[in-house]
C-alpha cells in the first residue's frame, strides 16, 4: 500500500456571528493544540509540512482550517447576494468559534500575513484564551503596494493576477517547487476572496497605538518575518514589536511572506525552537525552580 | 528619433542598456512557454533604464523589436521606468531583499509603472518574467 500522510481532514459546521458555516479543517498529532491560520486568499494547505513533521506532532496537536469562502470551506448561505469583506470582528470570531467548536484548551495560535495581523488583535483583546501566539509576517500596519481593485474585475483573470502579485512576496532563493506550489493556491481562490480578505488588512485593522492590553508575561508573543517580505517588511514588524513589551522578534533570512509553504525546511529551523520553548512553558517546574 | 550618444551615458547605465538590448529578444523568444503565456499580448511598450528609453514591440508574446530611443510621436500602451540602481539590483542573481521584484521597487520609489495598466496586469507574470530576462539563469 502507498504511504499515507498523517494529515486527517474533516468537516464541521460552526456558527460564526449568527451564520452556520461548513468548515473544512485538517489535523495531525497530539498534545498542545496549535491552530494555524492561512494567509489572505489562500487556504490551509500552506501548513501541510508542519502537519507532517513528526518531531512537532508528537507534542502538538496541529490543526489548520480553511476560513469560510476559502479552500474546501463553503461561504455562508446567501453569499451570492453581497460582496465578501473580512472585518476584524468577523475574523476574530471565526478563529474563536473554531477553537470553541473543537473544545481546544488554551491553544497556541499561529497565523501568517492577515493571520499575523489578527494574532496581534487576539493578543490584545483575547490573550487569556491562548497559551502562546505566533505572528508570521505580522505588523500593526503596513503601507499598501498596489491597488486591490485589480484583484476582482472581468478583464483581468483573478487567479492569475493574485498569483503574479504574490510571486514577488516569495523569497528569491526559495525552492522553485515550493514557490510554485504556494502560488498555485493563489490561482485557486474564489473570485473576490483575496480582495475581500484585504479589506481587513487595508481598511479595517490599523492597530497602531491600539495594542496596549497585550500581556506577554501571561501569553508569550512571537513575531517572525522574512527579509524578502515587501508587504510586511522586517521594519514593519520591528516597529510593531517595539511597542509591545516582551514581544520576541525574529527576522528570517532568505525568506519571504509565506515561510511555512515557500521554504518549509528553512522555516522549521526557525519555528521548532519556539515551539519547544512554548512546550517547556506547560511543564511543571522542577523542585527549586519557579514555574 | 531622439539621438543618444553612447558617450553621454554613465558607465553603469550603458552596461545595463547593452545587457537589456542584447538579451531581451533571444532570452524571451527562445522560451517557448514564456511566449505561450504572453500569447494574448500585442503592444508597444516603453522600458526606461535610468535616462535611456527603449521601445519594445511585443506581438503575441514574442519580442519583435527592442529599439533604443523613442521615435517621435510613437504610441505606446504602458511604460516601466526604473532608476539605474533599480535595474542593476533587480538583475542581480539572486537579487537582494527589497530589490527583487518590480512592486518592491515601485513601493520603495525606485521604479514607476505608467499608462494603461490593464494589459500589464492581465499579463502580469509574463511581464515580470520578460523584465527579469537579463537576470540570466536567475529566479523569476
Amino acid at each position: 500500500m502507498t504511504k499515507l500522510e498523517p494529515i486527517v481532514g474533516r468537516y464541521t459546521t460552526i456558527q460564526i456571528m449568527g451564520n452556520d458555516c461548513r468548515v473544512y479543517f485538517e489535523e495531525a498529532g497530539q498534545g498542545i493544540p496549535l491552530v494555524c491560520g492561512h494567509t489572505a486568499g489562500a487556504d490551509s494547505r500552506q501548513f501541510r509540512h508542519l502537519l507532517c513533521d513528526e518531531e512537532i506532532t508528537k507534542h502538538f496537536r496541529v490543526l489548520t482550517f480553511d476560513m469560510p469562502w476559502h479552500g474546501k470551506s463553503t461561504p455562508p448561505v446567501g453569499y451570492n447576494r453581497y460582496e465578501y469583506k473580512l472585518t476584524t470582528q468577523l475574523y476574530v470570531e471565526t478563529i474563536r468559534a473554531f477553537c470553541r467548536a473543537l473544545e481546544l484548551d488554551r491553544p497556541v495560535f499561529m497565523g501568517c500575513s492577515i493571520g499575523g495581523r489578527i494574532t496581534l488583535e487576539l493578543a490584545n483583546s483575547h490573550g487569556a484564551e491562548f497559551r502562546a501566539l505566533i505572528g508570521l509576517e505580522a505588523a500593526d500596519h503596513q503601507q499598501p503596494w498596489y491597488d486591490t481593485s485589480w484583484l476582482h474585475r472581468p478583464d483581468v483573470h483573478g487567479g492569475e493576477v493574485c498569483a503574479a502579485l504574490c510571486s514577488g512576496l516569495v523569497g528569491a532563493t526559495s525552492p522553485e517547487e515550493y514557490r510554485h506550489e504556494t502560488l498555485w493556491m493563489y490561482m485557486q481562490g474564489g473570485p473576490g476572496v483575496f480582495k475581500g480578505d484585504l479589506y481587513f488588512y487595508r481598511v479595517d485593522s490599523d492597530l497602531r497605538g491600539k495594542l496596549g492590553n497585550i500581556d506577554t508575561a501571561r501569553t508569550p508573543l512571537y513575531l517572525l518575518t522574512g527579509e524578502y517580505d515587501l508587504s510586511c517588511t522586517p521594519e514593519d514588524t520591528m516597529r510593531t514589536a517595539s511597542t509591545i513589551p516582551g514581544a520576541k522578534v525574529t527576522i528570517m533570512k532568505d525568506m519571504g511572506h509565506f515561510p511555512m509553504s515557500e521554504n518549509p525546511k528553512r522555516f522549521r529551523g526557525y519555528i521548532f525552537p519556539m515551539l519547544e520553548e512554548i512546550r517547556q512553558l506547560g511543564r511543571p517546574a522542577a523542585k527549586g525552580q519557579k514555574a | 528619433m531622439r539621438e543618444i550618444s553612447p558617450g553621454s551615458l554613465l558607465p553603469l547605465e550603458r552596461e545595463l542598456c547593452e545587457r537589456f538590448e542584447q538579451c531581451l529578444l533571444g532570452t524571451v523568444n527562445s522560451d517557448e512557454h514564456l511566449v505561450w503565456r504572453g500569447r494574448y499580448l500585442t503592444a508597444n511598450i516603453v522600458v526606461q533604464i535610468g535616462a535611456t528609453s527603449f521601445l519594445v514591440r511585443i506581438e503575441e508574446g514574442k519580442i519583435k523589436e527592442c529599439q533604443k530611443g523613442l521615435p517621435l510621436l510613437c504610441s505606446t500602451v504602458f511604460a516601466v521606468k526604473g532608476t539605474t540602481k533599480a535595474w542593476a539590483a533587480f538583475w542581480e542573481n539572486p537579487p537582494k531583499p527589497k530589490w527583487h521584484d518590480i512592486f518592491a521597487l515601485t513601493k520603495f520609489g525606485e521604479m514607476s509603472i505608467e499608462g494603461n495598466l490593464q494589459p500589464f496586469m492581465a499579463n502580469l507574470q509574463y511581464m515580470k518574467d520578460v523584465l527579469a530576462a537579463p537576470r540570466k539563469g536567475g529566479v523569476k
